[in-house]
Order: C-alpha cells, then sequence, then structure tokens
C-alpha cells in the first residue's frame, strides 16, 4: 500500500506571506506615534500654540477687546516691567509665597504621612479626615478662610483674643496678608504631599525595618538608613510640583485678598489677571506670564541638576 | 506604506482638523436682517442674579414682546465680579451677547475700540419722553453707542433704630459722621458706620471711593494730566482715614456683609447706593422703609458720585438691528415704565416718575433719584479708556495710607508718580 500524503496549498499567496511580517514591522514603527499621538496633539493645541502665542503677544501691545488689533513694540514690555519697582515687588511675593507654602507643606504633609503609618487605633479615619481640605472646592476654601481672618467677626481674633492679642486685620494688614494666605494655601494643598508620601511609605518592605531592629537601630538610624532613602525620590518630585502649582497658583491667593493688603500678595499671576484684565494690557501681562514660564523653568532645571548629581552620587 | 514623515503630516491634519472643528460657522444668520424678522435676542447681564430685582427686570422686559412679537429674548449670565472679565474675552473673540448692560467704566474701552453698534438711529427716531442728560455717559467720540440702563447715586442712609437707641442725631458732616459712628459703637456695640474699604473689593470701591474725593470737590484729572495729589483729594483721602480709623467702622467686613449686617440691625449708617437700600428692604423680614433715615445728599462739600450702567449692543452680534430695535423699546415710554416698576429708586434713561404708591411707601427713594442731576461720573476725563488701571495705581497707595498711617500727600504723590510712569 503507498501512503500519500496529500499537502494542500497553502491558502494565501507567496507575496501575502511576505507581507505579513513587514505589517508587523510597519505596526511596531508606527505604533508609538499611535500611542503617543492624542497626547502630543494635546499638548500641541492646548500647551505648545498658547505659550508661542503668548511670546509672541509679549512683544506687542495688544488692548484686551482686541485681541487681533495689536502693534509691535519689540522689547518695551519686557524693558518697562524689569524697571518697574511693582515687578520686583511681585517676583519677591511669588518667591516669598511659594518657598513658604512648599516647605511647609511639604514638612506637615510628610510629617502627617510618617505619624500616619504607625498602626493605632482609628488610623483610617483620621486618614480621611486629613484628607478632606483637598477635596474642598478652592473657591469654598477661599471663602471659609475670608470668614475664619475676618477682623471683626473672625474666629481667628477669638481665639487670639483669648490669648490676649488684640484684633489683628489677618486680610487687611500687609503684615499678616501673606501668612494668611500662605496657612490657606497649606491647609488646601499639604493632604497631597501627605497621600503622596504616604503611598512612599507604605511601599518599603517590612524585611528591612526587622533587620534595623535585628541591628538594634533606634528610629532615627532607622529612618536616615531605611525610610528616607526611599520616600526622598518621592519627596523631591512633590517638592517640586508643589514649587510649579505655587508659582501659578491664583484662586485662593486673588479671592482672600486680590492681591493686596497694600500688593503684599501681588504675585505674578495675580499681576498676570490685574493687566490683562483690569488694565486691559494683554501685552504687558504676557510679559510678566514669561518671565513667570521662566521662573518655573528654572526651578525644573535645578531640580533635575540636583537629580543627575544625586544619580551620579548612587552610581 | 505610511513613513514616518506621511505619518507626522497625517497627524498634524487631523489635529488642525480636530481644532477646527470647533470653530465651525454655525447656523448662518445675517447681521443686517431687519428687525421685524425677530429672532432671539441674548441679552448680557449679571442682574439677571439679584435677587428679586433680576426676575423683576426680566419679566418688565418681556413688555417688548407686546412691540415686536416674532422677537424672544434669552439671559446670557455671569456673576458680577466676573461679569466684565467675560464680556471683554468674549467680545475680543468676536462673540458674546447681542445686547448687553455694563459699568460706564467697562462700556468705554469697549466703545473707544469700535466694536459697539453705533445707536444713532435710537436717538434721532425716539419719541416720547425725551432722553436725559444721563444718556451722555454712552456717547463716546462723538458716537452714541450707549443709553443709560440705569444711574445708581451713592447717598447716605441709616437705621432710625440705631440711632434713636444710641441717642445719635444725623451728621451733617466728617466730625460728626465719626463722632455719631463712635457712638453708636460706644452706646450699642453695634458697628456705627460701613463703607468699602479694601481691594479685594477694587472693582467697586474704586468708585465708592469717589464719594470722598469729589465730595470735597477733587477730580482724578483736568483733562489733560493727572491731578492725583491735588489739595482736594488729599481733603478726600484724610477724611476717609479718619473715619476708617475711628474704630466704629466693622474694617473687614466686604460690601455683602455690611449689608447684611445692616439688614440684620447690626450696622448703624452706610454709605451706598440707591439699589442696596432696596435690596435690603426687599430681603428684610424686620427692617421696614419707616425704619430707613437718608440725607439729601452725602455729608461731605461738594457733590457726590455715581456709577451707570449702560445698555449697549454688541458690534459683532448675529442680531444687529433687532438688537437696536429693543434699545429702541427699551427708551421709549413703554419700556420706561416697564423698567420703572422694576428697578425703583434708580435714575433711568428718561425722566420717567416713580409710580406714586412707590414714592409714597419709600421715601427714602427719591432723594437718590435726586441726586443725579449733580452727581459725577468715575471716569476719569481725559482719560477715560484707563481709568480703572489710574485708579488701581491710586486705590493701591490709598490703602497704603489706610493700613499703614503717615500722610495722605505723600501717598497721593507716590501714585501721581506711578500714574505718570503708566501713561508714559
Amino acid at each position: 500500500m503507498t501512503l500519500r500524503t496529500s499537502i494542500s496549498p497553502p491558502a494565501v499567496a507567496p507575496t501575502q506571506i511576505l507581507d505579513a511580517p513587514s505589517k508587523h514591522h510597519m505596526w511596531q514603527r508606527i505604533s508609538p506615534y499611535i500611542y503617543i499621538g492624542p497626547a502630543v496633539i494635546y499638548l500641541i493645541i492646548f500647551m505648545i500654540i498658547p505659550v508661542v502665542q503668548g511670546i509672541q503677544l509679549s512683544f506687542t501691545k495688544t488692548p484686551l477687546v482686541r485681541p487681533d488689533g495689536g502693534t509691535g513694540v519689540g522689547l518695551e514690555n519686557y524693558s518697562r516691567l524689569l524697571s518697574s519697582p511693582q515687578f520686583y515687588n511681585s517676583l519677591g511675593a511669588t518667591i516669598l509665597y511659594t518657598a513658604a507654602t512648599v516647605i511647609f507643606a511639604v514638612a506637615i504633609g510628610a510629617g502627617s504621612a510618617l505619624l500616619l503609618n504607625q498602626a493605632f487605633k482609628g488610623r483610617t479615619i483620621v486618614r480621611a479626615i486629613i484628607t478632606l481640605p483637598w477635596a474642598v472646592p478652592t473657591v469654598a476654601t477661599a471663602l471659609i478662610f475670608s470668614w475664619i481672618f475676618n477682623r471683626s467677626d473672625g474666629v481667628l481674633n477669638e481665639v487670639v483674643g483669648v490669648l490676649g492679642v488684640g484684633q489683628q486685620g489677618w486680610l487687611v494688614d500687609p503684615k499678616y496678608g501673606m501668612a494668611a494666605v500662605v496657612l490657606t494655601s497649606v491647609w488646601k494643598v499639604m493632604p497631597l504631599v501627605m497621600l503622596v508620601v504616604l503611598a512612599s511609605l507604605q511601599s518599603i518592605p517590612s524585611e528591612l525595618y526587622e533587620a534595623t531592629r535585628m541591628d538594634g537601630a533606634g528610629a532615627l538610624e532607622t529612618f536616615k538608613a531605611v525610610t528616607w532613602p526611599h520616600i526622598a525620590p518621592t519627596v523631591r518630585v512633590v517638592t517640586l510640583l508643589m514649587t510649579i502649582w505655587s508659582i501659578r497658583r491664583f484662586e485662593i491667593i486673588y479671592l482672600l485678598t486680590g492681591g493686596g493688603p497694600v500688593d503684599s500678595t501681588n504675585t505674578l499671576v495675580v499681576n498676570v489677571y490685574r493687566q490683562a484684565f483690569s488694565n486691559q494690557e494683554l501685552g504687558r501681562a504676557a510679559a510678566i506670564g514669561a518671565l513667570g514660564l521662566v521662573l518655573s523653568l528654572l526651578v525644573t532645571v535645578v531640580y533635575f541638576m540636583m537629580e543627575r548629581r544625586n544619580a551620579a552620587k548612587e552610581a | 506604506m505610511m513613513d514616518r514623515r506621511n505619518f507626522l503630516g497625517f497627524a498634524g491634519a487631523a489635529a488642525a482638523s480636530m481644532a477646527l472643528a470647533g470653530c465651525g460657522a454655525g447656523p448662518g444668520i445675517d447681521p443686517n436682517r431687519a428687525a421685524s424678522a425677530g429672532g432671539t435676542l441674548k441679552f448680557g447681564s449679571w442682574q439677571w442674579l439679584e435677587p428679586g430685582r433680576g426676575e423683576a427686570m426680566w419679566q418688565a422686559i418681556q413688555a417688548y414682546k407686546q412691540a415686536n412679537p416674532s422677537a424672544s429674548l434669552a439671559q446670557s449670565t455671569t456673576p458680577f465680579l466676573s461679569f466684565a472679565d467675560k464680556l471683554n474675552t468674549e467680545l475680543g473673540g468676536k462673540g458674546g451677547p447681542d445686547v448687553f448692560v455694563v459699568q460706564d467704566v467697562n462700556f468705554y474701552p469697549l466703545a473707544d475700540a469700535g466694536i459697539l453698534a453705533p445707536l444713532t438711529s435710537v436717538i434721532s427716531s425716539h419719541k416720547g419722553r425725551p432722553f436725559n442728560h444721563t444718556n451722555e455717559s454712552g456717547l463716546v467720540n462723538g458716537v452714541q453707542y450707549g443709553i443709560t440702563w440705569e444711574r445708581l447715586n451713592w447717598n447716605f442712609f441709616w437705621n432710625r433704630n440705631i440711632l434713636e437707641k444710641a441717642k445719635v442725631t444725623p451728621p451733617t458732616n466728617v466730625p460728626e459722621l465719626i463722632s455719631a459712628a463712635t457712638q453708636i459703637r460706644s452706646a450699642t456695640g453695634l458697628d456705627g458706620f460701613g463703607v468699602r474699604h479694601q481691594m479685594t473689593e477694587f472693582d467697586s470701591w474704586f468708585m465708592d471711593f469717589d464719594v470722598w474725593t469729589y465730595g470735597h470737590g477733587g477730580s482724578w484729572s483736568d483733562g489733560s494730566r493727572p491731578t492725583i495729589d491735588s489739595a482736594e483729594n488729599i481733603a478726600g483721602v484724610e477724611a476717609f482715614g479718619e473715619i476708617y480709623r475711628s474704630g466704629a467702622m466693622p474694617i473687614g467686613d466686604d460690601a455683602s456683609t455690611m449689608r447684611t449686617k445692616f439688614r440684620e440691625g447690626r450696622l448703624g449708617m452706610m454709605i451706598d447706593v440707591s439699589s442696596t437700600v432696596a435690596g435690603i428692604l426687599r430681603s428684610s423680614k424686620t427692617l421696614k422703609s419707616a425704619d430707613i433715615g437718608f440725607a439729601d445728599r452725602i455729608p461731605l462739600p461738594k457733590p457726590s458720585a455715581h456709577q451707570e450702567i449702560v445698555l449697549a449692543v454688541n458690534g459683532y452680534g448675529k442680531n444687529k438691528n433687532l438688537a437696536v430695535d429693543f434699545v429702541g423699546w427699551v427708551g421709549s415710554d413703554a419700556g420706561q415704565a416697564a423698567l420703572r416698576k422694576a428697578m425703583g429708586p434708580s435714575t433711568l434713561a428718561t425722566d420717567v416718575p416713580l409710580a406714586p404708591d412707590y414714592a409714597a411707601a419709600n421715601p427714602w427713594a427719591k432723594s437718590f433719584i435726586d441726586l443725579a442731576a449733580e452727581s459725577r461720573s468715575p471716569l476719569i476725563k481725559g482719560y477715560e479708556a484707563q481709568t480703572k488701571a489710574i485708579m488701581r495705581e491710586v486705590m493701591t497707595q490709598v490703602e497704603r495710607y489706610l493700613v499703614d498711617g503717615g500722610d495722605a500727600a505723600a501717598a497721593l504723590a507716590t501714585a501721581q508718580k506711578q500714574v505718570t510712569q503708566l501713561l508714559g
């Protein structure tokens, strides 16, 4: 008996067989673009184009109500800004506000995370309560704090009154205006720092703590040897984000003080708003915005330089 | 096969298409079609949100449909604090409501920029009770771009019950005002006198503050140069400083809080506009019109200030002729009669009198209206479009003087210097 084996011809044409790897190859080549495409398109439309237009605008004199009717003025907006004491006051207020908000928010947030990482009864409830300010809408936050800080009827003056301190104009006295705005901002943003650092703390393997305990390390030594090295990158990133967000923050400051009292909280962003909407000078507002962008970029550059230095050290 | 360059080109085209998708022309409407063709007019105002008063105004203008049955009105509204910003942004983008009301300090730059529709035909075809002098606020560069929606005059008023309780007679000048406010505070523990005083309310405070400088005969310019540091202005700032530091003012309260306090019988005296008094009485369960004491004028030597709300037509609007027709109706006897009922104690575009029953029930109302005869605009002569920018410099220095003390003359000299720099 003859065994006959029949082999059927392939169902696809030889050319198609050759095309399959080619298609696969092409997909491999274009798929990264398809994945990042929507994000790139979004960034181009809502970030890159507005930033470029904003920089263009900063070299013009353009009224708010005629945004297409600007006239070129070269560097005049920048030279006026850089020769104006109000701009430096605004820059100083921005740096002071940012530094104070970031330092307190990160210190209190990280400290709270360390505390809430310990096991104790009611921990979940405390975590939820401390997280609440982050969930409160900013406008509501500003309104509540404006009542708290009210000079004649505010609860803060009631409290300091018990301590023997007289009525203070928290929102009307330039000595306290910045402190009031920073306090409100820290209350609002601190929970985010806490949540992020807490998440980082919870990713530390418990074996490491056991090992340090067996080695006889104390709490401070354990923190230095285990906890801090693990959470430090997270703290650095959250500090960078807090810094950039603080430079850009508008609602809390504007709603609480409007940039006052006596321009003590007139940060660059509030100043941009004033120039654009109150003075109706889009060109000057754009120039302040461009300088604010430089400030944010500087912070980012410094951050990445520090990161590179740390990476080099670790290597 | 799509190479990298083609793919990026495709992605760019797709992005452009997506961006342009949001910029569609929409249904084609001829902006020059006749008013009789009707349509829906989008009417922009923050006042629609005012409890009671907004609803009354909205109902009043529905009478326009009797004059033009094919027309209808739709609200476009934003809270007062952001209304002008939103409107300016919309108009800058060649959009916005067909017709809107706006304060004169915000109206002037819009008219000056040529983006409002002229209302020459409204003036030339007007019949009935003549337009009064308040409509001069709508005249910019010789062209009528707006008519008066309402003029709100500042006046001095008080709660009779509190003054009686504190055994205080109504003051007639600044020293008496300070003395009365202090007496109210010491006799009753209540706040004696309330008026705006902080930069968080800049958009209203700078107009409010004109009461004090105008009341001393001051002006912010002579028409050709700023006169911020004039003797009259210094006197006005000093007078305000005295009452601010008297200890009888609720420092830190915004206007809304002070109005609430007055309504609840916790504040003795105020300087504010007529609509404030009407609003307080409308929302108070205890305070009656007879409880309101009022002066013929603010206790200052010279005439005071007003803020004017102007009715204007969007030059980019899709219903321009209909909007102009509507403005003409607002100025007509029928429109003014309808608005008078809703607006109460405001000065309107024509001298339409208060309803006799309203005037009898609210004796204070006429005193506010009569002040329009001599009140002055917050617009700075010769620098009308820059009024807000100038006043921000001025009010920042005024605030510095109020908070830090020192010399009012030095504060205004600094403001004069800064304003001069600002104006180039």
